[in-house]
């Protein structure tokens, strides 16, 4: 539960678990896989046993955020990992926390 | 709540009897049915809060808005408004709720987040169209709320005389083993480089790679 509490601690719903050491995405975990681990009284269980296997979807840097937000709706994606670069790298998250944040800032 | 309830089941025994109003956040916010989403964005970064609810002129509860519920107004931000984007059908529960069971209702319907309002007259319940008999919500309930509070709620469930301290839980005799390999192997590893001589290595990308956690 070391991930539920890091979660609370940044305030963030999804994280992304990453092999040791390496770029490769393992799978994700969102605060509804932890709370089911919760409710099952998995409270020991290490991150691979409660996270989604399914491979989080990606989006591009450089990709406009109406393209996001579509994909988002249409495809009823909670957050993309967002990569860059060749080969493409993870270098962040988008959720609807973030665009709810550029929303109020606009 | 028994004492011979099996260790690995006590958290989940604590969120199942434990009543909603000692987790939930009490009070809500409150936004016209007419302000533009824009708006709705601002109150919600304004207070730091995850979602407010939408009113109308009389005080009638039009639905609940959360950060996904903003993004249906993202093509017209300052011409959309609260009313168009609101959840008109959100999970509501009483506040005499085990915690456990409105966990079950929240991952049933894949939300992070419930309305928690008094209880109507009837034994029917949790209706958006029975909000009227309900009456002002009197706050929300939110996945993080139940996750932030793991400690707490597991601590309730081990007090008594006899509570261990957090760190004193039952490790399992299988990552005791796993442990003791994985320490083992590194070991080799050091020896095997400290005795072959080679220049230390980095991973890219990893700041610490001696933790093995980036």
């Amino acid at each position: 539960m070391e991930v539920a509490r890091k979660m609370q601690e940044d305030g963030v719903a999804h994280v992304v678990v990453a092999s040791a050491g390496s770029d490769l995405i393992a799978g994700s975990i969102s605060e509804l896989d932890l709370l089911r681990a919760v409710i099952e009284g998995k409270t020991e269980a290490m991150a691979s046993d409660v996270m989604s296997l399914a491979a989080p979807a990606t989006i591009a840097a450089k990709e406009p955020l109406a393209v996001a937000v579509k994909r988002m709706r249409d495809e009823g994606i909670a957050f993309y990992v967002v990569v860059d670069g060749t080969p493409a790298r993870p270098v962040g998250l988008l959720s609807h926390t973030e665009l709810a944040a550029y929303l109020a800032r606009g | 709540m028994t004492a011979t309830a099996a260790p690995d089941a006590s958290l989940g025994d604590t969120a199942r009897t434990r009543p909603v109003r000692e987790v939930m956040r009490h009070g809500v916010v409150l936004c016209d049915a007419d302000v533009s989403v824009r708006d709705v964005a601002r109150t919600m970064r304004d207070h730091r809060i995850g979602a407010v609810l939408a009113v109308d002129i009389s005080s009638e509860v039009i639905g609940l808005i959360d950060e996904s519920s903003l993004v249906r107004g993202w093509s017209e931000p300052d011409r959309t408004t609260a009313a168009e984007i609101a959840d008109v059908d959100p999970l509501i529960v009483d506040p005499g709720d085990a915690v456990g069971d409105v966990a079950r209702r929240m991952l049933d319907r894949g939300l992070t987040r419930a309305l928690v309002a008094p209880p109507p007259p009837t034994e029917e319940s949790g209706r958006w169209s029975e909000w009227k008999e309900r009456g002002l919500p009197l706050g929300m309930i939110a996945v993080a709320d139940i996750l932030g509070r793991l400690d707490e709620l597991g601590a309730a469930v081990r007090g008594g005389s006899a509570a261990p301290p957090l760190g004193a839980r039952r490790v399992p005799p299988a990552a005791i083993a796993a442990t003791v390999i994985a320490t083992l192997l590194l070991l080799g590893l050091m020896l095997f480089l400290v005795t072959h001589g080679h220049p230390q290595t980095t991973t890219p990308g990893c700041s610490n790679p001696t933790q093995g956690g980036c």
